[in-house]
């Protein structure tokens, strides 16, 4: 349902405001980023990308979503067999458990109480259908394509502007308001240009986690969030990580 | 954690197998493999009184087929057939008369020590009952009258012993003989009540801390001279042996021997009839196969228990599963056998659900390999037995933990 349709329909909607668009906001989404012609990835692989990077933008906040068709740096490692996500979630999402001590130390020794302040960090996401089957093999395969800790830069951006669902917070209204975006179908993936950068309230975290990882992300085994699709679209995540790490006491 | 009383392991111990379940019955090597290989077992020895108060089960200790095997790959144990052991020691091989004698007498001479135990025991107990008694009423007149400091607290009755044991002693002389007779004549019920195996010590140790009891000896026959008389009898302790209590052997490995293996390679040449269930030892438990999983976690130096509770294989634990709760719940599998995405959500909601991580794991085959994936599988169910032996260099087994993401 994607090949023939976007090309007429893609220009019609940026014009007039969202509401008249017979089409569904997420549907503009994804017509609006495309699979780009030189991935090696399936159609089908990457719409379940964009379903579920939209849920993440729109259900959890995420922000400053990419989409990775080529994750890797390093020559050695393989393409990862299906496209992946990062993204910024509003707040950290994992804290390893001596990390947690660690932080708590550190609040007591500077007399502070409440709630730690620690910068969001990006994740990993690879996304899944509940159909599909996996085996240890793919769960290493798919780890040894993916880097510690997702570049800042690296993949492309995805184009929410078309898509304003309910439970958007401000940084949608802001993005809204340049929805006249010319390059909004061209930017699609690959494209260097930051579509959800600009975004205010998380900003402060990201230039943490982008001057330095933390060192206790680096020091233990990798970890992704495995995002598992139904047919309802209702949408789980795990966190898988790449090795034995002790769980949270949460 | 094992207490200086135990006798010291030798290594290697046998593992009994029977009906397919591997057991240990030596309290000794229970707490041996615990405290020194990492391996907790489960006890499954029931009170026959109450069969279905399974929370504190005692011996024997049931092993895994998983850590059999690993003891057995560790050259610290070894398998003996417990059915095949018994067949060829008992019906094949009559005992020998002498044999038997001496395994009666052994087993006298557990059950005196038993008894005379629980007889100082109960002695003590009585004579520390008594003292209160005596302290507290003073010079009493009439005996039938309760004290009325029989319900107090323990603590107040080694208070003023010292002044009133001549007391104790002038009031007790009144039936001296019954002590003495029944010392003499024979050891019944009557007998044990008046503290006959009183050694001199026992006194000393019975007024301080034992706990009282209510109903002591009738106090008529208060025994009169319980010092100085019992240091005689008891350096004849032959001569008044308690009743022996009917001792009922945990193992028959006195009567038997188990021998551990001579060595890997050469067979065995069965000497005598009961060496025979030692051929054993060279077929190693079969094992499900997740146990590269079970070894490698327990290479890491976890506990593993069965993970049944938990719907899963094995729950690791950091350490011994008295003292902490643990990490992980572990299903392994083969590299490329396939599972449901259903069921890693299921396994991870469940052990975040108990703050745990779910963790897979299995044997990494490289891309060499990757061919034959189907029948690899296949035979990789099947070699299980021989995992381990060959290629225990190079398999590495890789594991991956899930957690729910709270998302």
């Amino acid at each position: 349902m994607d090949d023939p349709a976007p090309t007429p329909r893609k220009t019609a909607p940026i014009q007039p405001p969202p509401e008249t668009s017979p089409l569904s906001g997420f549907h503009q989404f994804i017509l609006a980023n495309k699979l780009p012609k030189d991935s090696p990835h399936t159609p089908h692989a990457h719409k379940l990308a964009l379903q579920v990077a939209h849920n993440l933008r729109f259900q959890h906040g995420w922000t400053d979503i990419r989409l990775h068709h080529d994750p890797s740096r390093q020559v050695s490692a393989p393409s990862p067999p299906r496209p992946v996500i990062s993204g910024l979630p509003p707040q950290r999402l994992y804290m390893h458990p001596d990390e947690q001590i660690d932080v708590l130390q550190r609040q007591r020794e500077q007399r502070k109480a409440g709630w730690p302040d620690v910068a969001p960090e990006r994740e990993w996401v690879v996304p899944s259908q509940l159909r599909e089957s996996w085996t240890l093999r793919r769960f290493a395969e798919m780890f040894d394509a993916l880097s510690a800790v997702p570049g800042e830069k690296e993949g492309g951006a995805l184009n929410f502007a078309h898509s304003r669902d309910v439970g958007v917070e401000g940084s949608e209204s802001g993005s809204g308001s340049s929805s006249g975006t010319p390059e909004g179908a061209g930017v699609a993936n690959g494209s260097s240009t930051p579509n959800m950068t600009a975004n205010g309230p998380t900003t402060n975290g990201e230039t943490t986690t982008a001057s330095q990882p933390n060192r206790w992300r680096t020091g233990q085994p990798k970890r992704m969030l495995l995002a598992t699709l139904d047919d309802d679209s209702t949408v789980v995540y795990y966190i898988v990580h790449d090795g034995l790490v002790k769980p949270r006491q949460n | 954690m094992a207490t200086p009383e135990l006798p010291a392991v030798t290594e290697p111990f046998p593992i009994f197998t029977l009906a397919h379940r591997y057991l240990l019955y030596d309290i000794g090597t229970i707490s041996h493999i615990r405290a020194h290989h990492n391996i907790p077992g489960v006890l499954i020895g029931l009170l026959p009184q109450a069969p279905q108060q399974n929370v504190f089960s005692g011996i024997p200790l049931e092993l895994m087929p998983e850590e059999a095997r690993l003891l057995c790959e560790k050259g610290v144990g070894y398998i003996v057939d417990d059915v095949r052991a018994h067949k060829q020691g008992f019906l094949d091989r009559q005992m020998g008369e002498e044999e038997r004698r001496v395994l009666r007498e052994g087993l006298r001479r557990q059950g005196v020590v038993a008894a005379r135990q629980v007889e100082e025991k109960a002695e003590g107990k009585k004579l520390a009952a008594m003292q209160r008694r005596v302290e507290s009423g003073g010079s009493v007149e009439n005996w039938n009258d309760l004290p009325e400091d029989m319900l107090r607290p323990a603590s107040r009755a080694g208070r003023s012993k010292k002044g009133k044991k001549g007391q104790n002693r002038d009031s007790g002389t009144a039936t001296p003989e019954a002590g003495v007779n029944g010392e003499a004549m024979k050891p019944d019920g009557e007998d044990t009540m008046n503290g006959h195996a009183v050694k001199p010590h026992a006194s000393a140790d019975g007024d301080g801390d034992e706990e009282e009891s209510l109903f002591g000896s009738p106090m008529n026959s208060f025994p009169a001279r319980p010092l100085t008389h019992r240091s005689q009898d008891t350096s004849t302790a032959s001569r008044r042996d308690p009743e022996p209590y009917g001792i009922t052997p945990a193992t028959s490995y006195p009567p038997l021997t188990a021998t551990p293996p001579p060595s890997r390679s050469s067979a065995v040449n069965p000497t005598t009839p009961t060496e025979e269930p030692a051929t054993d030892v060279h077929q190693l438990p079969d094992v499900p196969p997740s146990y590269p999983l079970y070894r490698h976690l327990h290479s890491e130096g976890y506990f593993l228990m069965p993970g049944l509770r938990f719907g899963c294989q094995y729950t690791a634990y950091p350490g011994d599963p008295l003292r902490f709760h643990s990490h992980f719940l572990c299903n392994g599998m083969g590299w490329d056998d396939e599972f449901d995405l259903l069921d890693l959500v299921t396994g991870g909601r469940m052990g975040t659900g108990v703050k745990k991580g779910y963790l897979l794991g299995g044997i990494e085959r490289k891309d060499e390999e990757r061919g034959g994936r189907r029948g690899r599988v296949r035979k990789g169910g099947e070699e299980v037995v021989d995992v381990g032996k060959g290629s225990r260099e190079k398999e590495v087994v890789r594991t991956f933990c899930i957690e729910w993401g709270g998302m």
